[in-house]
């Protein structure tokens, strides 16, 4: 917006003043060319008058040159006067002199040339040399202008040719006058049109400029700022409806961000916190080896602690960054579902829980390391959130397209409130038992991480009191997989 | 002095405990917000120290239960130090921020100066007459000689140095310098009022029959 000709104001201006300007150009010279056609129509017509008058008081005088003029009497122009004005009274003669001194004093001027170039007649007041137009042969009148005299000749059948011609010097002056008229009106007109464009541009870019205020206050990180919606039907009304859309989304992403940094930091600030405060209290005193020995056993639960911690939250970035998952290879579902099961079976006999597993044929292509987690976590949960004596049912099975795993529970369920949530980082159904069993509140985060890099997809049903159903579906080989895509937007959704 | 901590990661709470007994604190526990208000509403703490994110009732909540009806002092003590989090904490009532991780060092100088400002002290040695006892040393002085005390002794005569002019009760005195593990007897306070007196002279500590023990 620097750049004056850069700005769209600027250029609709421009352009709002060219179109302006040219059909000014374009009323203006038709006026001004209709002015003068019009006023060179009447001096011709009073010029053509003229010169019948002239040429009818010349053949009417019985003037010496009538012979030599028109020749023979009857092939003249057949007017009355002509064929009877062999004798005419010297008064008649007198009158038709009159006449051509009225005209002279009118401003008319006149010539007669004979044929052969010598002039027979011409007015007193003939403004210096006439050029005699060139013989043409036909009777025609005709026109022609020499700077401000206009003049009309005539030709007669023997190549006698009258001249009757006046000065314009007035009409042109006046015909000047008006094209002055005409283009101060046209600059008037102008002004006018440029100062409503450039308001009109004005109130049409303001929105745009609000916008771009508003847009760049927010990428200066003020981000609760919006664009005002006062116009809410214009296109650019629409425009900012979407924008503020996309900056509420962006807002709304970036508070998860903050609150899931908040959150991280704060998993990590615990087990800092009892190093330190074990450190700080060994170091206090002397002390019984029994005591360095269980202030060394508590910093190594919790330095384990932030192991886990940081590693979910490595996996975590690396999910979110968008990776494909580690490999695309064929890999069987059940082997994969089987070697976990094996894996989590002293847990179960542990907790006296019963594993069964309904298992199928399950090809698959993905990262077997990756989708085991997903099978471990799932199933380690069923376990750790069951009642002793349950049991866990791990089921895999074909529905069209997809592989279909279900791990059923019949733990005490996940309350309607929690539901929602409980694929968010860092959310924890059951705060009172968080910490002690070394959970972190990320491996479901983590494992709908992993399902979704795998373009499928995982949903939970849950009734309280009798148990909970994990459900992922994964597309089957020779579907398309849908590629990860950046799931920075996507955090904690 | 007695001290409740409210924390959920055992580690944690064991070692603040132990470090706060080791100061001479009478110090009790809890693991969960539903036991920290419990206690809290129970017993006359001298300080609660009370984290923030606690399973079944978080450290907010109690608070804000907490001072509908007592005006103990409570310290926060919390991973998240987001301004917003702590003038959060000021304004619900706590007397005092600490975030974690945190030096026992700065923990302890809080407890201290916790425990000073809620009885009227500005400063951290108390005079009375010859003796003078320091709190932030923790020890006391007669004449400028230095006297040895138990810790046992020491609390009891900071406990009623700091109520000075006041009458403290035998009740008062169990609630505030013994916690929930101690055994005590009940001429156990006796015992140490005379140790005392034996100290820094018979009437300094004086004994108002059938109430308690008064430090004029």
């Amino acid at each position: 917006m620097k750049l004056p000709f850069k700005s769209m104001r600027w250029r609709l201006q421009v352009w709002h003043g060219v179109l302006l300007l040219l059909v000014l150009l374009a009323v203006g010279l038709k006026s001004y060319f209709l002015a003068r056609e019009n006023r060179f129509g009447v001096i011709d017509q009073e010029l053509q008058r003229q010169c019948i008058v002239d040429a009818e008081a010349i053949v009417g005088g019985g003037l010496s040159v009538k012979q030599e003029v028109f020749g023979n009497p009857e092939r003249a122009t057949g007017t009355s006067t002509v064929s009877t004005n062999d004798a005419l009274e010297p008064q008649s003669q007198a009158k038709y002199t009159a006449i051509l001194d009225r005209n002279e004093q009118a401003g008319f001027y006149y010539i007669l040339w004979h044929r052969d170039g010598t002039v027979r007649l011409c007015s007193h007041n003939l403004p210096g040399d006439i050029p005699r137009p060139v013989v043409s042969g036909t009777l025609n009148s005709r026109m022609r202008t020499r700077g401000d005299l206009r003049e009309q000749f005539i030709e007669t059948a023997n190549g006698s040719q009258l001249l009757v011609g006046r000065s314009i010097a007035t009409d042109l002056a006046s015909l000047r006058h008006l094209a002055i008229r005409i283009a101060s009106f046209v600059c008037v007109i102008m002004t006018f049109g440029l100062a409503g464009g450039w308001w009109l541009s004005t109130s049409a870019i303001r929105p745009i400029e609000e916008m771009t205020t508003t847009a760049s206050k927010i990428a200066e990180g003020n981000i609760t700022e919006r664009i005002n919606l006062s116009d809410t039907d214009s296109e650019l009304g629409q425009l900012a409806r979407v924008l503020n859309a996309s900056f509420d989304r962006l807002r709304a992403a970036l508070d998860r961000q903050v609150q899931f940094t908040a959150d991280a930091s704060h998993e990590l600030r615990t087990p800092v916190s009892v190093v330190l405060a074990e450190a700080n209290s060994a170091l206090a005193r002397e002390r019984t080896p029994a005591e360095y020995q269980e202030a060394l056993e508590s910093c190594r639960r919790a330095a384990r602690r932030m192991r886990l911690l940081t590693e979910s939250l490595f996996k975590l970035a690396r999910l979110d960054s968008g990776e494909q998952p580690g490999k695309h290879e064929p890999c069987d579902l059940q082997v994969v579902v089987l070697e976990a099961i094996n894996l989590l079976r002293p847990l179960a006999e542990e907790r006296s829980v019963k594993l069964h597993a309904d298992l199928c044929d399950g090809p698959c292509l993905g990262d077997a390391e990756q989708l085991g987690q997903v099978v471990t976590n799932l199933v380690s949960n069923a376990i750790q959130y069951n009642r002793p004596g349950g049991e866990v049912r791990v089921r895999l099975s074909t529905g069209g397209q997809t592989m279909v795993l279900n791990v059923i529970d019949t733990g005490q369920g996940i309350a309607a409130v929690d539901l929602p949530h409980i694929f968010d980082r860092f959310y924890r159904a059951d705060k009172s038992r968080s910490r002690a069993d070394g959970h972190v509140g990320l491996g479901l985060a983590i494992t709908k991480a992993i399902v979704e890099a795998h373009g499928g997809n995982i949903s939970v049903s849950s009734e309280a009191g009798s148990g909970t159903t994990f459900t992922v579906g994964l597309k089957r080989p020779g579907v398309t997989m849908y590629p990860a895509f950046p799931r920075f937007l996507a955090i904690n959704t | 002095m007695r001290i409740l901590v409210v924390e959920d990661e055992p580690d944690l709470l064991r070692t603040t405990v132990k470090t706060l007994r080791e100061e001479g604190y009478a110090v009790d526990e809890a693991k969960d917000g539903e036991e920290g208000l419990f206690k809290a509403e129970e017993v006359e703490y001298d300080l609660v120290i009370l984290d923030v994110m606690l399973p079944k009732l978080d450290g907010w909540e109690l608070l804000r239960r907490l001072r509908q009806d007592k005006k103990t002092p409570v310290l926060m003590l919390t991973a998240r130090d987001a301004t917003r989090d702590r003038v959060r904490g000021l304004d619900g009532g706590a007397d005092d921020y600490q975030t974690k991780p945190f030096e026992f060092d700065e923990l302890m100088a809080r407890v201290r100066a916790l425990i000073r400002r809620c009885n009227d002290n500005a400063v951290p040695q108390i005079k009375i007459g010859d003796v003078t006892v320091d709190t932030k040393a923790r020890k006391v002085f007669l004449s400028g000689e230095l006297v040895t005390l138990s810790p046992r002794e020491y609390v009891l005569l900071q406990f009623l140095a700091l109520h000075r002019g006041e009458l403290v009760t035998r009740a008062q005195l169990y609630e505030h310098l013994f916690d929930e593990e101690d055994n005590t007897f009940s001429n156990l306070i006796d015992v140490h009022v005379s140790r005392i007196r034996k100290k820094l002279g018979a009437e300094f500590i004086t004994t108002r029959r059938g109430h308690g023990y008064c430090i004029e």
